[in-house]
């Protein structure tokens, strides 16, 4: 493993080389002279990740997706509420998550979220989570198998935790946030994440570590 | 059980602490190797849980939709500039005084001895010519409807559950906007009425939906959709949906318009029956609101209600002003 663990790659090389570079430009030009590219470029930016996060969230590739949109109609409709030098990353992650769950409760028939929720869909529907999960279009039934057990083990024991140690790991550990970054979407002391991620990482290891490795 | 210099090197190992932070841990772990010692036992940890690490790809066409959904909640916008109206040049009054009654009289009492003569064979001919037309039409709405959906993460257009661009017409503007329907005039089928009464007929842009007032968007929101009918999505746990191309031939996506003889049968070609786009991509026209392959009703949903689908296989084809989630009229 690398010093750090790597974040979701952006898709910044897709926007135009003449637009602002930072989260902030594109959204205060947005805000200020309704420039359109420049809030296409934010969404484009944050598509693979904020998806990401939501999916983990929501545990539901669909409902990531409603949520998704949702998040940047808010962006849309409240951008005047974004304070100039503050850092767009964690605001955003601060709509998403309060979407997130104004979603699941106007969806009074939701189930309870889990970390990466088995789809229920039929077979000849379009392709469940797992499929999604994985970059080969024709997984090896063997590989799939190992890391449909994986990705189950990590999520049994995330579920496990706290809903407020699980949302520091949501954040922290799989969507790179920084400590503070984490503290300020989740309005706690920076202390705290500290903390909880901290616990919560050796809680898993040790979980996992009496599970064997799928062969 | 809490140690902050373990959290630290967790916040190091990870790459989340501020730039600072990082910095002090990194000078501290040249000079003490106990803390070296702790920094390899929580990578040790960290990389048994890196298997299990999830990563999610979004949707195709993701951040696309998304822009194209929340366009269509956009503040207004300086006008953009002048296209041609949708509604027809209407002749100028008073041409008919400079006709003798005479000679109007003549001309009807010829035209009528002529078409007591020719209209079942003129009537049979055009009414074939024009189901063939429409046919040809709806496959060209086929065409440009699959290329968006193989940019739009396999879905067609979307019609809102709220906002300007809400009606179920708005799939024309979107295909003509992405410059998938260079000919706007395909979505008027030569049997409709609209055809005779529209020669300037254009499809609006989105732009001008965007700004219109509620009374010019009324009268949009009638034509936008030309004569014929497109499917507006579905209900899935209580959440409205799009449609997403899944090639099924027996799926209606688009149609005659429905009308308002009984069955919704449409009035495009005499009442006698519709053409029917299917998500396949081929076209048939049917005598009854059922197709061949399926007994979905295409123009209701199961419940009979000219409302979104109650599932995905459950297709709904709705007029150019209909809202998906607003109250209908269910006769």
């Amino acid at each position: 493993m690398n010093g750090t663990i790597a974040q979701a790659p952006l898709d910044a090389a897709d926007l135009d080389a003449s637009a602002p570079s930072s989260d902030e430009d594109l959204l205060l030009a947005y805000r200020s002279r309704g420039d359109r590219e420049a809030f296409d470029a934010l969404v484009h930016r944050y598509e693979r990740e904020l998806y990401g996060y939501l999916r983990h969230y929501m545990g539901d590739a669909e409902m990531a997706e409603d949520v998704f949109q949702q998040t940047f109609l808010q962006v849309h409709l409240k951008c005047d509420q974004f304070e100039p030098g503050r850092k767009v990353r964690p605001w955003l992650y601060t709509v998403a998550t309060n979407q997130a769950i104004d979603y699941q409760r106007r969806n009074r028939r939701h189930r309870m979220v889990s970390l990466d929720r088995r789809p229920t869909r039929p077979a000849d529907e379009e392709s469940g989570a797992l499929i999604e999960l994985l970059d080969n279009p024709e997984p090896d039934p063997g590989h799939l198998a190992e890391t449909a057990e994986q990705h189950d083990q990590l999520r049994e024991a995330v579920e496990e935790l706290p809903e407020s140690t699980r949302q520091v790991v949501r954040l922290v550990y799989f969507q790179g946030l920084k400590y503070r970054e984490a503290a300020e979407v989740l309005c706690i002391p920076v202390g705290t994440v500290k903390s909880r991620l901290h616990a919560a990482i050796h809680k898993l290891s040790d979980t996992l570590n009496r599970t064997p490795l799928p062969k | 059980m809490s140690d902050p210099v373990q959290e630290q090197l967790l916040g190091h190992l990870l790459g989340v602490l501020d730039d600072e932070e990082q910095e002090a841990i990194d000078a501290r772990l040249e000079d003490e190797p106990a803390l070296h010692r702790e920094r390899a036992a929580l990578e040790k940890r960290l990389r048994r849980l890196e298997p299990y690490r999830l990563h999610c790809e979004p949707p195709p066409g993701l951040a696309e939709r998304t822009c194209q959904f929340v366009a269509s909640y956009e503040k207004p916008t300086p006008a953009p500039g002048p296209r041609r109206p949708m509604t027809p040049e209407v002749a100028p009054p008073g041409w008919i005084s400079r006709v003798r009654w005479s000679d109007v009289a003549m001309a009807l009492g010829v035209f009528f001895a002529a078409a007591m003569l020719a209209v079942p064979a003129i009537q049979n001919s055009r009414f074939r010519a024009h189901i063939t037309a429409c046919q040809d039409n709806l496959r060209v709405l086929g065409q440009a409807l699959t290329q968006y959906s193989e940019f739009s993460g396999g879905y067609f257009p979307f019609v809102p559950a709220e906002g300007k661009t809400s009606n179920a017409g708005i799939y024309a503007p979107i295909l003509v906007h992405s410059g998938l329907l260079p000919d706007e005039r395909r979505v008027l089928c030569p049997g409709s009425p609209l055809v005779a009464d529209l020669e300037d007929y254009r499809v609006p842009t989105l732009d001008q939906v965007r700004l219109a007032t509620d009374r010019e968007l009324a009268r949009m929101r009638e034509l936008m959709g030309g004569s014929y009918g497109y499917g507006i999505g579905y209900m899935d746990r209580g959440v409205y949906r799009g449609t997403k191309n899944l090639r099924r031939f027996h799926f209606a996506i688009m149609a005659d318009v429905p009308g308002g003889l009984p069955d919704w049968q449409s009035l495009n070609h005499g009442g006698q029956g519709q053409n029917v786009l299917l998500e396949d991509g081929h076209v048939q026209f049917v005598p009854t609101t059922h197709l061949d392959a399926s007994p979905d009703h295409f123009f209701i949903n199961d419940r009979g209600l000219p409302a979104p689908g109650m599932h995905r296989n459950d297709s709904v084809i709705r007029p150019s002003d209909a809202l998906p989630l607003m109250p209908v009229d269910l006769r």
